[in-house]
């Protein structure tokens, strides 16, 4: 039925392979999921984390843009004082 | 014999008096009874004196420095803002370009006032310098509001665009300050919706101030003056309000502890 027995070797080698391939995969699954308890709610609170990451970073640009929003009107306000000079009384029309 | 003779004189003296000041009298009528070409000037310690062709080239032209000192400082008022970044670029150079088209302007009626040789000539260069310019009149309160309105158009756009962050900043922050930030949010684009209509009608109104729309009619002129600086103050008002808005929700999210995460 195995001629040479090559075929009984190439199972074993198979095997060997798809042994050391789960090994792997399961250093991998524990090296993704550090510091995270192995359990079915485990992605879900990746999905958490992930949001409380983009919120986070939209809270500190808001905080940001609080303060350059600030400044702006600042220049705001000085164009608007600026605008608001009477230039009228310079411009009656006199002829000498 | 000689109380005679005193009286005689004094009748002579007040009689000559008398002509005297019609003779004066009758100059002064004769000075404002040609209306358009003023025979006299008064100095600056107030004497009047007859203005002839250099005095009026010596009144232009110190009319013209006036003008061009005004828009050394609006052009030194632009260069300010578009060093904070208040402007833009565009902005900038734009007022720019104007304040130098009405400088090089008033350099070329100086030349052309200087050169004249007639009172009148020079006379009309001096209406010229009113009538085709209208620095005080036009040029630099339009363009003091154009900055305004430009840096008005600036701020809006910053605060539409921090829009989409706010309202992910607020779906992450804790349910307990949610409701509260939501309200800050509504009245914050309602306040940058109302700032963008508004200065919407400050630039579709200023390109119409100019010196022609002035001399054809001032009152309409003066009209449109009022309703673009109208705009511009409710803009401005808007901007407080949402910048108000943005100030408490920034405080909101701090107090609650959201924080970027740390790298």
């Amino acid at each position: 039925m195995f001629r040479n027995g090559r075929p009984k070797g190439s199972s074993l080698l198979a095997t060997l392979a798809l042994v050391a391939l789960l090994a792997l995969a399961g250093c991998g699954g524990r090296v993704r999921t550090t510091g995270a308890p192995q359990s079915a709610g485990s992605n879900t609170n990746q999905v958490q984390t992930n949001q409380s990451s983009t919120g986070g970073a939209a809270a500190s640009q808001v905080q940001s843009a609080d303060q350059q929003v600030q400044s702006a009107l600042s220049g705001l306000d000085s164009s608007d004082s600026d605008a608001s000079t009477d230039f009228s009384s310079q411009d009656t029309s006199v002829t000498p | 014999m000689k109380r005679s003779l005193s009286l005689r004189l004094i009748a002579l003296s007040t009689a000559l008096g008398a002509l005297a000041v019609l003779g004066l009298g009758a100059t002064a009528l004769a000075a404002h009874a040609q209306p358009g070409i003023p025979a006299v000037a008064v100095t600056a310690t107030g004497t009047p004196h007859a203005c002839d062709l250099a005095c009026v080239i010596a009144f232009g032209d110190q009319r013209i420095a006036d003008r061009q000192a005004a828009l050394t400082k609006l052009s030194g008022a632009v260069h300010a803002h578009a060093s904070d970044g208040t402007l833009t670029a565009d902005q900038a150079n734009t007022l720019q370009a104007d304040i130098t088209t009405n400088a090089n302007g008033l350099a070329a009626l100086k030349t052309k006032l200087d050169g004249e040789t007639v009172a009148t000539a020079a006379r009309a260069d001096v209406k010229d310098i009113y009538e085709q310019f209208r620095i005080f009149a036009v040029v630099l309160p339009r363009d003091y509001r154009q900055i305004e309105a430009d840096i008005a158009l600036n701020v809006t756009a910053k605060l539409k665009g921090l829009e989409p962050v706010i309202q992910s900043a607020i779906s992450s922050a804790p349910s307990g300050i949610q409701a509260q930030l939501t309200t800050l949010y509504n009245d914050y684009t309602s306040q940058v919706t109302n700032a963008e209509s508004q200065n919407d009608a400050a630039q579709a109104a200023l390109p119409t101030l100019t010196p022609a729309s002035f001399n054809a009619n001032e009152a309409a002129y003066k009209t449109a003056e009022k309703n673009l600086t109208t705009d511009i103050q409710i803009s401005r008002k808007d901007l407080h309000q949402a910048a108000k808005d943005l100030h408490q929700i920034a405080q909101l999210l701090k107090g609650s502890g959201v924080s970027a995460p740390k790298a």
